[in-house]
């Protein structure tokens, strides 16, 4: 009977609407969609190096900062507030079974929010109060709870509406009966009777708040926003008008909420203005022409437009910044801009984002020598934010002079770990240093033997690292020796041994022993697309030693196939070993939980048969029912 | 045999065809694949029609099926599953095969029985629309919310209709190495071919080989996303379920289109 073959899975997630997972711990070492938080250093005007992808409420502060106004205390905590995390559904008890959703009319398998918690959270509170003037047990009480169970139910379908009052309801109640109807009416969708209902009991911004159903659920009416508008104006100071601004007339709304968000004296609307101005800028259809801070936030995150113009033309460190940004090798402003940008004062907000593209261009021009001399200028100095600290150390890598440059800007602290997408990053509390992807490469792919022996033993490498260095120099020298009985019965009972060391956050189980269960079991042979990552400070015969190494390594089979075909040629070599049997079995187990390649179902194969053919009695063979 | 007693014959007999029965219920869907599916006559093209505007209108009926997500399930704790609709519009051209899609988010799910009744019981509030041509449930359940899971698909199956066909995603190890969807009552589980980490050289290997995937569920179907090489295996014939990370537009389409050709 044929088996199944094992091959390694695992759809790692990344950073998609579609979520795919499985998703594993990853650690961030810089942002690219908003500043390392805690972001209160950032939003008080400490901005280190600004992405292009930075959502648009952080550039909003960097605009603020970079235009010589950052944000006033009264704004710094209006922003918390404008970050928007969703509240929990509050409880709707007593009506909890009640759907509050109900479908837009017009087929568009749209659906929207039409009871929302405050609803339920007010019929809380008005049956306490009648239940508390006249008994739980009162007719009262009975009549408007039939009642208000029947506003409810339309909140997911359906037109109920609750009869008029009964006779000998107290005056109160009753008139409450009328509200439940004007009620039932607008969560039935019927807004212009429940709009004429609520004028009748003097309630004339619900019946605003009907107009405004009426022309936002379904295609957008604008001849009854505009009458809602109106009369908005008229019961003045209403937050609405914003919303009926914005669907009305986005552009010229947007303009002018970029207006409020530039002048500090409106800074009490702060919260509102970025929360309504980010919104309409999400929007399709969104211009953003108008007003110079929009214009800047379209060209810090399209690279659009003539960033460096509008510099000469203002000499604003805004628009340096967005120049710099886009700024490609070899473009003709580049001189001018990376002059301008070397007198970029270190106290200046926008020092570390015009720093790290100056180096950026002059590695891109090899100029490596001054690249160097300004990274590790910015790198002494204090405050820096610690993901900017990652960037520069990254590209300080890149000119590394020698083994000590390597040990020193290897290592980065990082700033939070992350299962599936950046924004839902959590700060690390106690960080270690890890290898970030580049260093990670390195080490893997780009240095000899004798240079991770060296810095496994280093002391200046924090021991996390030296460890992972330790468990790559063990495994390469079995893999190269061959290996001995012992050393491949230890490393097949060691999955988290491996050749390598990891990029970001070890994501398999602490115990080595323990088979991770997405298979990152051992280690994949070489992948053809991973180039050899030469290291230009390594001395010739470094350099020599080291592609001759990776050349083997290269060639090599996945794990599961080297160990199966070793556990098979060592059992032949000494047949009287006591733990041949177990050997085999676990040989076969990689094979099924590792990483595979063309050849390790021959290799399970061959170690399933030799487990059968010499103890089919033992435990083990029992327990190896198939290969893979 | 002739002079074997008749009862012993007769036993025989029945035994044989009960060995070869099971024989041929193992082979057949190894060999050829699973059986007449209720997917068969459904289109061999299906886009997904995910949480924001889409307007599909541009798309014939026979050209393409839509598989559109309608809700989000949101399942926590031992709390009652949450279901929440979606809420931008989606246009398309009347009689375009429509799919619905319902994408289920865990924290923690407590995952016994009465929470599995309350989960399929919200998704027939979704799945209950006659109109549809399939369902598809996306989920990516870790191991210990597997048993949830297939509890859910077989309190879905019950009550469902038996001409719709019930279609899950599957993440690409489900369909090889990690197998654990032989059995459910699905009529396909369509492979996630993008996103895929540093295993994807290998299970892009064994497709392009003309292999297929081990797991029987996942051999006629694929999911790709415009925003990565759209490579199929060889002598392709299956359907192909096709992801945009941006609203659909004509000529995202028809490049698309143009690449699986």
């Amino acid at each position: 009977m044929t088996l199944t073959r094992a091959i390694l899975a695992g759809a790692a997630g990344a950073l998609i609407v579609l979520s795919c997972g499985p998703f594993f711990a990853d650690a961030v070492f810089t942002y690219e969609s908003f500043p390392q938080f805690p972001d209160g250093e950032y939003v008080s005007g400490k901005l280190g190096i600004v992405a292009p992808g930075y959502w648009r409420k952080y550039l909003v502060v960097a605009w603020r900062t970079l235009d010589g106004k950052p944000l006033t205390a009264v704004e710094r905590r209006a922003f918390e507030r404008a970050k928007g995390e969703p509240a929990p559904p509050e409880p709707r008890d007593p009506w909890s079974g009640v759907g509050v959703e109900r479908e837009v009319p017009g087929g568009q398998y749209q659906s929207f929010l039409n009871c929302p918690d405050d609803a339920f959270r007010r019929a809380r509170e008005k049956l306490a109060e009648i239940t508390k003037q006249y008994g739980a047990s009162s007719a009262a009480v009975k009549s408007w709870r039939a009642a208000q169970d029947t506003v409810f139910s339309n909140c997911a379908e359906g037109e109920h509406i609750p009869a008029p009052p009964e006779a000998g309801l107290p005056a109160p109640v009753a008139r409450e009966r009328r509200y439940q109807i004007a009620a039932a009416n607008f969560y039935a969708m019927k807004y212009e009777v429940a709009e004429r209902e609520f004028r009748a009991l003097g309630e004339p911004y619900l019946a605003v708040r009907c107009l405004i159903r009426r022309g936002t659920i379904g295609p957008q009416d604008n001849a009854v926003l505009r009458r809602a508008e109106t009369e908005l104006r008229k019961l003045g100071g209403q937050p609405l008008l914003g919303f009926l601004a914005s669907r009305l007339r986005p552009a010229e709304y947007r303009a002018e909420l970029a207006g409020r968000l530039n002048d500090p004296k409106q800074e009490e609307i702060f919260a509102r203005s970025l929360t309504d101005y980010t919104w309409l800028l999400d929007r399709e259809n969104a211009t953003f022409t108008g007003d110079e801070m929009t214009e800047w936030i379209a060209a810090v995150q399209s690279g659009e437009g003539d960033a460096a113009a509008r510099w000469r033309q203002s000499r604003k460190p805004a628009w340096l910044v967005a120049a710099l940004m886009h700024a490609k090798p070899g473009g003709a402003a580049n001189a001018e801009l990376l002059e301008a940008a070397r007198g970029v004062p270190s106290g200046s907000p926008a020092y570390a984002t015009t720093r790290f593209h100056r180096v950026r261009l002059l590695l891109a021009d090899k100029d490596t020598a001054t690249a160097r001399q300004e990274l590790d200028a910015a790198l002494a100095l204090s405050g820096l934010p610690l993901s900017a600290q990652n960037a520069f150390r990254k590209q300080r890598l890149t000119v590394a002079r020698d083994y000590g440059d390597w040990i020193a800007f290897a290592p980065r602290t990082p700033l939070a770990s992350t299962w599936e997408m950046e924004s839902a990053a959590e700060p690390i509390e106690k960080p270690v240093p890890l290898f970030d992807g580049d260093a990670a490469a390195a080490a893997n792919r780009g240095l000899p033997l004798s240079v991770l022996r060296r810095a496994a033993a280093d002391p200046k490498l924090p021991a996390n690292l030296r460890a992972q260095l330790a468990n790559a120099v063990r495994t390469r020298e079995i893999l190269f020796s061959g290996g001995g009985y012992d050393e491949i019965y230890t490393l097949l009972k060691t999955p988290a041994q491996r050749p390598y060391v990891i990029a970001g956050i070890d994501r398999r189980p602490e115990t080595p022993s323990e088979i991770d269960e997405y298979r990152a079991n051992w280690w994949c042979a070489w992948d053809e697309h991973d180039l050899i990552a030469t290291q230009p400070w390594l001395t010739a015969a470094g350099r020599a030693e080291a592609n001759k190494e990776l050349a083997a390594l290269r060639a090599m089979p996945s794990a599961p196939t080297w160990l199966a075909r070793r556990a098979v040629q060592l059992v032949a070599a000494a047949p009287k070993d006591a733990r041949n049997a177990e050997l085999l079995h676990l040989a076969v187990r990689s094979t099924r939980y590792g990483c595979t390649d063309d050849s390790t179902t021959a290799a399970s194969k061959a170690a399933f048969q030799t487990l059968h053919r010499l103890y089919p009695n033992s435990d083990w063979a029992k327990k190896t029912k198939y290969y893979f | 045999m002739r002079h074997w007693p008749r009862w012993l014959r007769g036993t025989l007999l029945v035994v044989g065809f009960i060995l070869l029965g099971n024989a041929l219920n193992f082979v057949m869907p190894r060999w050829f694949g699973p059986g007449a599916s209720p997917m068969d006559s459904q289109p061999a093209l299906f886009l997904w029609a995910w949480e924001r505007p889409e307007d599909l209108r541009f798309l014939r009926p026979a050209d393409a099926g839509i598989a559109v997500l309608l809700a989000h399930l949101f399942i926590e704790d031992a709390a009652p599953p949450r279901l929440e609709r979606r809420k931008q519009p989606l246009l398309l051209t009347p009689k375009t095969p429509l799919m619905a899609v319902v994408r289920i988010e865990s924290r923690n799910l407590d995952g016994n029985p009465f929470q599995a009744d309350q989960a399929a019981a919200q998704l027939m509030r979704v799945f209950g629309d006659s109109k549809l041509v399939a369902v598809q449930l996306d989920f990516d359940a870790t191991s210990s919310e597997r048993a949830f899971y297939s509890m859910i698909l077989s309190r879905l199956r019950n009550q469902l209709p038996k001409r719709v066909p019930v279609t899950m995603t599957a993440l690409a190890s489900w369909c090889q190495g990690d197998r654990w969807l032989g059995g459910l009552p699905v009529d396909e589980a369509i492979p996630m071919m993008f996103r895929m980490g540093p295993d994807k050289a290998e299970i892009r290997r064994v497709l392009a080989q003309g292999e297929g995937f081990a797991e029987p569920l996942c051999r006629t179907t694929l999911g790709l996303s415009t925003d990565e090489p759209l490579t199929l295996p060889p002598h392709w014939e299956g359907r192909i379920y096709l992801f945009s990370p941006k609203p659909w537009t004509k000529q995202a389409y028809d490049a698309a289109l143009q690449e699986l050709r």
